[in-house]
């Protein structure tokens, strides 16, 4: 197992750019939960919750593997800063698409995809280390990722509301249509939860 | 602990994290140790955030098409919207901030976190200030704070640390500025007192830089010795100057108290929040504050909450320098004082006189200022020396009764001189307590002392005196005053010790007592007097802690 994800990510780059596409795979699959939320809060922001963030998270994955010859760097960190970009220049797109049809639009909207159930094939890799590594190591975007898509759906939208977007209680109360004390009492127990998904002993288990 | 509380500790850590304050922090995770790993988890998550999140500010910069040129990823190639992935990544792997690249944190602050890094087409080494974002509440904001940079980043002197460049990365603003290798004057006084010339020529250069300043129409604003940085050779640097003013004027959309800097050392104008009174003169009593601490080691005033401290700064006088450092001369010490007058209009109208008298200190010529006259002198004393002063009138008015009693009543010679002996000895101990009240390690001390011993004199005074029933008010006014400290404790030992007193004082005087009820009606509302005044202080307190956020 391998000590650190970065070592990983960067391994599994390596390998994925000299054509291994089992190391491709892998390499997206780690990836798919950080580029989720990554969607889900720039969708929450612009949107106001109001699209499905699925599309704007396939779409940005099928760039990524489109451009991952184009890619130059090797670090995990940079890799990330590509994915961060690649889901940015999308969301942008998708702002503007989306006012341009946003009269069509407006009578049927999606609420938010509850992502769990989402496509089984991006497993997550079964040797991720452990997450008392996870908190020894400074680059933990991939595991906070991770283990926010594993709350409960409620507990992922006030966290990404709130921690991720930086919206006030006021705000994310009326995004979720709760009063305020509420989505207050929600927001604590979620962030608890996600403490113990981030550090617990049974938070090794793959992801969905 | 149930959900509630949790929320309230939790939200409190992640608005001490959003405003960058590592000593609230530090403070919170030491109250809280059992929650430390879920505000390891804030972290993680305030981290994310910042990596992510694009402002959405830049919307319209974002080209329709996604496009990757080849070696975008190397942080030197200027492409505004490229270099977004890069920025404020605190990855060790990752520290490529636009065309810097971060090499170490050097401080933080309640405005941002200030990172030493090299400017990779310059190769030089700079420190890039970052300002956090949730600083700015809206777009006309942060215009206004380029504005207002600029201004500021185009001055160049050699007291001054200089703005290289003012920018965003990411929606992440920042400035470029000189890096200055060494400690802060803060770090400097921290490990005592300076000589005094040391000091007057330090001041000497740093009140030049501050009249530049002032020449270029930038009140500094948050003069104190953590904003004075001293390279090798120990040169001070004059930093931070100009962006008080542009946050204090968008202070509404920030935390309360993150802006608010130091109290210890902001002058009276900008303590009570009378902004518009707030101009060159308030830097000059900076600079007092900045003297004030090179000579003594410690700011002109120190409270254990910034609120206590405001109080201070308006309504009190700092302890005066020699009586701390003996060794300070008296010329310096009258400089100090000037600049820090209440009144913007007692103080050295501008920073350049205050150079000049620093100058004529040095060259041991004769100061412009003249000691303050016998009444002004009067009325700092006892601004400064208050429990003292209010009692030595009290005294006097005794005195003064009793000699009338004496001279036109023919009262007994040795009962005279009783209630005069107690009275000077009340005064001598009262010189004793403001001895001791000076330091900081026994000012409690000296506030329990009086607590204790003003009912003891007063159940000397009652106890020969005739009609006692007019005197008893005392009591009351005893504790009512303790409630000046801020200070439940002392109420209380107040209290207490003014019922004991009054105990003592029945059984002394041996009368009959017509009526039982007096005693008791007399003691419960000597009882509930202190109670509503601890619980009065007590509201205060609370308050202050509020606005405070989470001090302790």
């Amino acid at each position: 197992m391998p000590q650190s994800t970065s070592i990983q990510v960067a391994d599994l780059l390596q390998k994925a750019r000299a054509g291994d596409e089992s190391a491709r795979e892998r390499l997206f699959a780690a990836c798919r939960n950080y580029v989720e939320i990554l969607a889900r809060a720039e969708m929450a922001s612009w949107l106001k919750a109001k699209v499905d963030a699925s599309d704007l998270v396939q779409q940005s994955l099928l760039d990524a593997h489109r451009g991952l010859d184009r890619f130059r760097g090797s670090t995990e960190a940079e890799w990330l800063g590509w994915l961060r970009r690649i889901v940015t220049n999308n969301a942008a797109d998708y702002v503007r698409q989306y006012h341009a049809v946003e009269k069509r639009r407006a009578g049927r909207e999606v609420p938010l995809a509850d992502s769990a159930s989402e496509t089984p094939h991006w497993q997550l890799a079964a040797d991720a280390p452990t997450p008392s590594q996870i908190l020894l190591q400074k680059e933990r975007q991939l595991q906070i990722a991770d283990a926010i898509v594993r709350l409960p759906p409620d507990y992922q939208e006030v966290v990404v509301l709130r921690d991720l977007q930086q919206l006030s209680f006021e705000e994310v109360a009326e995004r979720m249509g709760r009063s305020r004390p509420a989505v207050q009492m929600l927001w604590a127990r979620a962030i608890q939860k996600l403490q113990k998904e981030l550090t617990g002993p049974e938070s090794n288990h793959a992801s969905g | 602990m149930d959900d509630e509380r949790l929320f309230e500790l939790l939200q409190e850590y992640q608005l001490a994290l959003r405003s960058g304050d590592a000593s609230r922090c530090e403070r919170w995770l030491a109250a809280n140790p059992e929650l430390a790993e879920t505000a390891r988890c804030l972290d993680a998550l305030g981290e994310f955030s910042r990596d992510c999140l694009s402002s959405t500010s830049r919307l319209d910069d974002v080209p329709a098409t996604v496009e990757f040129p080849a070696g975008w990823h190397d942080a030197a190639a200027v492409r505004p919207v490229a270099n977004s992935a890069v920025a404020a990544v605190a990855t060790p792997s990752a520290r490529l901030f636009g065309k810097y690249e971060l090499l170490q944190e050097v401080g933080r602050g309640g405005m941002g976190v200030v990172f030493k890094a090299r400017q990779r087409d310059l190769n030089r080494v700079v420190a890039i200030k970052m300002i956090l974002s949730n600083q700015f509440a809206i777009e006309s904001e942060v215009n206004r704070f380029y504005r207002e940079a600029r201004a500021a980043g185009s001055l160049r002197h050699p007291n001054i640390v200089a703005i290289h460049e003012i920018g965003e990365i990411d929606g992440q603003h920042y400035f470029a500025m000189d890096f200055i290798a060494g400690k802060s004057l803060a770090e400097l006084t921290r490990s005592g007192p300076l000589d005094a010339d040391h000091a007057a020529r330090l001041l000497l250069s740093v009140a030049r830089a501050v009249q530049f300043l002032h020449d270029h129409g930038i009140v500094h604003r948050d003069l104190k010795p953590s904003n004075i940085l001293m390279d090798g050779g120990g040169t001070p640097y004059v930093t931070d100057f100009g962006l008080a003013k542009i946050f204090d004027e968008i202070g509404e959309a920030t935390e309360t108290g993150t802006t608010l800097g130091t109290p210890g050392y902001m002058s009276p104008e900008q303590a009570a929040g009378r902004v518009s009174e707030v101009t060159a003169r308030s830097d000059v009593y900076g600079l007092g504050a900045v003297l004030y601490e090179m000579l003594t080691g410690r700011a002109p005033f120190r409270e254990d909450s910034p609120h206590l401290t405001i109080l201070q700064v308006l309504e009190s006088e700092p302890t005066l320098p020699d009586k701390l450092n003996p060794r300070i001369p008296a010329e310096i010490q009258r400089i100090c004082l000037k600049c820090l007058e209440k009144d913007p209009q007692q103080r050295y109208s501008q920073a350049a006189d205050v150079a000049a008298e620093l100058e004529r200190y040095l060259r041991r010529e004769p100061l412009e200022v003249r000691p303050a006259g016998a009444w002004h002198q009067f009325v700092r004393w006892v601004r400064r020396e208050t429990g003292l002063a209010s009692r030595l009138a009290i005294m006097f008015a005794a005195i003064l009764l009793t000699q009338f009693e004496h001279f036109f009543r023919h009262r007994a010679w040795d009962y005279h001189w009783e209630i005069k002996a107690a009275i000077i000895s009340w005064a001598c101990l009262a010189f004793v307590f403001q001895w001791f009240l000076r330091r900081e390690k026994t000012a409690e001390f000296a506030r329990i002392g009086w607590a204790v011993t003003d009912p003891l004199f007063l159940l000397y005074v009652l106890k020969n005196a005739e009609n006692i029933e007019t005197i008893l008010v005392g009591y009351p006014v005893i504790i009512a005053t303790s409630g000046l400290w801020f200070r439940e404790r002392l109420v209380m030992v107040s209290t207490l010790s003014c019922v004991v007193s009054y105990l003592t004082l029945l059984a002394l005087r041996r009368e009959p007592i017509a009526l039982i009820h007096y005693p008791v009606i007399f003691v419960a509302a000597l009882l509930s007097i202190g109670a509503v005044i601890s619980f009065q202080v007590q509201r205060l307190r609370t308050l202050s802690r509020y606005f405070d956020q989470g001090a302790p």
